[in-house]
Parts: C-alpha cells; structure tokens; sequence
C-alpha cells in the first residue's frame, strides 16, 4: 500500500460502501483502493449503523485498516462533504478496484473538464468483460447499472444539494438521477476500472431503496407513473400517457400474403385486424399507404376492419419505402406517428401504451419495440452501429437469454430502432425531414434515428412493447454500395463504435 | 397470359390520391431532409472531433487495439520497404 503520486492522492477521496458486504470483503475492497494510491486518511468506509445489521465487524475492519468509519446518515455524509478538500469524491461500492483506477478516472475527469460524473467498466473475477452503456438516463430508471465505481466532481455533488437522508441505500442512483436532471454531465469512461462478482443478491432493502428514489426523481419531474420490481434491482416504469393523443399508424403495403404458421394470410389485414382487435389503446388512426396494384377485396376488409379510421393514400410510382412513409406521415392527423411494416403481428396488448409512455418523456426522439422472428426468437432489440454499419442488438437470441445489466428486460437507450415498429412526434418527425428520399430500400431508418439524435434526443428500446415481424431471418443482407457511401457520408464518424448495447 | 394490375380501388377512392397541398408537404420535407444531409456530410469532413468524451475514449482505445494487433503489426513489417521508399523519394526529389 502506497501513493505513488501524492499530488494526485491530495486530490482525492474514497468513499467504501460497506452495505451488503462482508467485513473480508470490505477490507479487499479497501485494500484495492489503498494500492491504487489513495491516502489512508482520505478513504473511509462508510457503514450504516441505521440498519438492522450489526456494524461491529466492519468498524472493526475499518479499524484495522486504520481508515475512518463514515456513518451512511446523510447528515454524516454531508458534513464530511462540507469539511472535505478533495477534488472528486469517488463512490466505490464493491468489488475490487483496478490499480490504475486514479489515472485513469482523474484523468479522464482532467481531460473533459465539462464532465460531473463518471462511471466505467469492469470485469468479472474470470476477466470476462461487463461493458456498461454511455449514459442512459431512461435506463438508469430501470436498473442502477452504474457498476462499482463512480466518481463525481465534489463541487458538483454539493451544488446539487449533497446527500438526501429519503435515499438512504441508493445514494449513488440519487446523486446521478439529480445530477443529469439537473443539466450536469454524467459520462461513461470506457476504461475498466474494477473486477467484481456477478450478480450480487439484493441486501438491505437496496432494491425498494433504489424504486424510492426512482418513484420520487419521477415525482420530482412531474412525471406521473406507477413502478412495477421485476425482480431485484429490475424496474419496469409504467408511464401514465398524457392527454389521450390521437396516434396515426403508419403502414406501406402493396396488399401482399404470404405463408405464415402454415396459413395464408393478407399481411396488412391480419397486422390491422391485431391492432384492433388487441390493443388496448383506443384513439388510432390508420393511415395506409397503397400500391395502386393492392386487391380491391383488401382495400374493402381494410375499411371494414377500420372503418372511418382508415386513411387510405395511393402510391403510384416506383417502389421507395421512405417516400412512402413520408406520404403517409403527410397524410396523418395524429400528434404521434407510428411506422409499422406490414408483415407484423402484435404480442404484447399494451405496446402502444408502452411506446407512447417513453416518447412522451422528456428528451427522447423516437422508440420501438421488441420484434420476434416467426420461430420467436429475437430479430430487433435495437439498433447497433459499429464501423459505419447497422444491425440488430440481440439477433437471433432464443427467450430468456440476457446481457449482465438485463438489456431484455429494461427500457433503454439505443443506438436506433428499426423503423419496421417505431414511434416519433409527427412534429420531430417533419422537423428531421423525414425519411431520406436518397436512401429508398435500406438503411432509411439508421438515417432517421441519427438525425434524431443529431437533435439532442434519444433513440429508445422497450422490450416491454413486443410483436412478431415475418421478416425472414434468410431475408438477402445484401446492401447497395449507394446505400451505404450515402449513410457513412453523413454518419460515418458517429457511427464507428456501439456505445449502447455493448453486450448484445 | 400476364394479369393486368387493378386499378379500380384508387377509381373508387378519389380521396385516397395525394392533392397539390400534400405533394408540397411531401417536397418539403425531402428539402429538410436534403439540408440536414449535407450539413451533416460538412461536419463529417471537418477536421473537429464530433465525439462525445465517451465516445473519443471508445474510439482511440479501438484504435489503440487495432494498432497492437498481429495484423496491424505484420502489415506494417511488410509494407516496411513500400513506406522507406516513400521517405527516401520525397527527401531526394523534395
């Protein structure tokens, strides 16, 4: 145990959460954070002597460290706060840290000065990685996925009002849910900056801590919604929708059939009659965009089905599915636009609900859906984009497969989402330009998605909102040289590393 | 034989043709679109980073990579000669 680099040690404080660990482990921990140069006297091991759980064995191993003990009391937490003259005040709540954590966090902190608090990568005990995802502020609602480390500006942490006593167990989800609220920075520093054990059981009542916190940042933001525990530590946000807004479902068809579970069957009608006949949401309409060449006896079970719902727009011309698209968003009245392909099939009731409850929220764009092949195995969970391309996160993944931060069972940020179901505010929608004429067959949707983040607004995956999409999993990948000198003229740069769904 | 397409449903639905209001709706959007692109394909040929700092970190550490590679490092023993050849061109004819 050493500082290597006193005048980077004068700069920091380590805060060890001893919640949930053994005293062994604590000390581990401790230990770890000692040999990656921190000074004795700036590192306490906080220890929350409100709990049930007695305390002795961890004052005890604080003692023997000599390092101070911190009560979890946020009064506590906050004087010494207030008396502290460390720069960045670093959370390290278990697990072992890397010994390179000083340089490589401060550092990071050093070179992006706008930057309030950071998080970062790890490594299971094996050295498998546990990549975490570039800020994701809708994510974090569901699932504090912030990892073991976290380090903030101390000047931020007291700016923001310090440590509240109502989030006792989940300070750390507070700190970053006010920190973001409240304009500051919260980044990810792809660097790995701890090894940690997997799956960590729920302890001390953390879990129903961190849906308190939750339920009060929504409150606090005047969010209304109800939050169901999917299991422990896993949230699913139920956003209340705001005003009943009418949505247009937008669908392009040339009124085709095909073959599906052995039957045949009218794409565009059995995708219409689902919507109809299962969601739960009432105040639709659907805008049909039709080649001139559809069956008159589709047009007539369309209207059946929809009755004056139904705006039907002809489409004359060569096949471009973007200048479809844009002719039927023309033709919407809705405030919200839904893109929906024709070959589809509605699983979950409340999709729509579901979509239009994370659109509505402040700062995302656009958001879609969980599609499963017909064999139901995975064919979107989002978009990934890596070296100038785009594919689908979790393709081809069987039911019940997950990533370490439980990807397919939380509502999250994406890199982009396929236009095959999507929702967007017609208003953004007209704002980014639609579809781009210039991209007719492929790659239309990734052009939209990055013109909407190009806006400061996110891409959202639900994986809450599910349908089958007929898309077959032996569709041609083949894609224009065009295409794709036309996508990477714009996005090239943004598009060469996925920061999102790094482990899918 | 070949089927003639049917064209009696667009007959039958005046109201589903596009009007004059809703192709200039249509245009305009593409001139948005066209706008946003080439604004966007300026910013790509920009010398600025256009990455956020998570984002720079991320691409240099996969830069990082891809330069301590096997690969990256037998390419750069075989083009050896190829890139002296070069330097010693441009030191003689300036």
């Amino acid at each position: 145990m050493s500082v290597t680099d006193p005048a980077l040690a004068a700069r920091v404080e380590a805060w060890i959460d001893s919640a949930g660990g053994s005293a062994d482990e604590v000390v581990r921990t401790a230990r770890a954070v000692l040999d990656a140069g921190f000074e004795p006297a700036s590192v306490r091991i906080v220890v929350d002597d409100i709990a049930l759980e007695d305390t002795t064995d961890m004052v005890e191993a604080a003692r023997s460290l000599d390092l101070h003990v911190l009560s979890a009391r946020a009064e506590s937490m906050n004087d010494r706060l207030a008396e502290s003259t460390a720069e960045f005040l670093f959370v390290v709540r278990w697990g072992v840290v890397t010994g390179d954590l000083l340089p490589k966090a401060v550092g990071f902190l050093d070179r992006f000065p706008g930057t309030d608090v950071i998080y970062g990568d790890s490594v299971t005990d094996a050295g498998l990685p546990l990549l975490r995802p570039m800020f994701s502020p809708i994510r974090l609602r569901s699932n504090d996925y912030l990892g073991p480390v976290v380090v903030a500006r101390a000047e931020v942490v007291r700016a923001i009002g310090g440590f509240r006593s109502e989030s006792r167990r989940a300070q750390v989800l507070d700190l970053a849910l006010r920190a973001a609220a409240s304009g500051r920075s919260v980044a990810l520093n792809p660097q790995v900056l701890a090894t940690e054990d997997l799956a960590p059981g729920d302890f001390a009542g953390t879990s129903a801590a961190q849906t308190a916190v939750v339920a009060r940042h929504l409150a606090d933001h005047g969010v209304e919604a109800s939050i169901e525990e999917v299991e422990p530590f896993i949230r699913r946000v139920h956003y209340a929708i705001v005003d009943e807004p009418l949505v247009s479902v937008v669908i392009p068809t040339r009124g085709g059939s095909a073959k599906i579970a052995g039957t045949d069957r009218v794409l565009v009608v059995e995708a219409i009659r689902g919507i109809v006949e299962r969601s739960t949401y009432q105040n639709l309409e659907f805008v049909v965009v039709a080649d001139a060449e559809t069956p008159d006896e589709v047009v007539a079970e369309l209207e059946e089905l929809c009755g004056d719902r139904l705006r039907l727009v002809l489409w004359d011309a060569p096949f471009n599915f973007s200048a479809k698209m844009n002719r039927g968003a023309v033709a919407a009245r809705g405030e919200y636009l839904l893109l929906l392909n024709d070959d589809v099939e509605v699983v979950s009731d409340d999709w729509i609900e579901t979509l239009l409850g994370l659109a509505q929220q402040e700062g995302v764009g656009i958001v879609g859906a969980q599609l499963y092949f017909e064999d139901s195995t995975v064919q979107h969970a989002g978009q990934v984009y890596t070296g100038g391309v785009a594919g689908h996160a979790a393709f081809g993944w069987a039911g019940g497969r997950d990533d370490s931060i439980r990807s397919m069972a939380t509502d999250h940020e994406v890199s982009g989402v396929t236009a095959a179901c999507a929702i967007i505010a017609r208003d953004l929608y007209f704002e980014v330009g639609g579809f781009t004429l210039a991209l007719p067959g492929n790659y239309n949707d990734v052009d939209l998605n990055m013109k909407v983040r190009a806006t400061g607004r996110s891409a959202v995956f639900s994986p809450w909102a599910r349908l089958y999409h007929f898309e077959s999993k032996t569709r041609d990948p083949r894609i224009l040289e065009s295409d794709l000198a036309t996508l990477q003229g714009r996005w090239s740069r943004r598009m060469q590393v996925e920061l999102y769904s790094r482990m899918m | 034989m070949t089927n003639a397409p049917s064209t009696r449903w667009p007959d039958t639905r005046p109201d589903a043709r596009v009007s004059s209001e809703a192709e200039l709706a249509e245009e305009r959007l593409a001139f948005i679109d066209r706008i946003i692109g080439l604004e966007e394909q300026v910013r790509e040929l920009q010398a600025a980073s256009r990455l956020n700092p998570t984002e720079a970190v991320a691409v240099e550490a996969n830069l990082a990579g891809i330069k301590s590679s096997l690969t990256w490092r037998a390419g750069r023993v075989v083009t050896l000669p190829i890139r002296v050849l070069r330097v010693v061109k441009r030191r003689v004819l300036g």
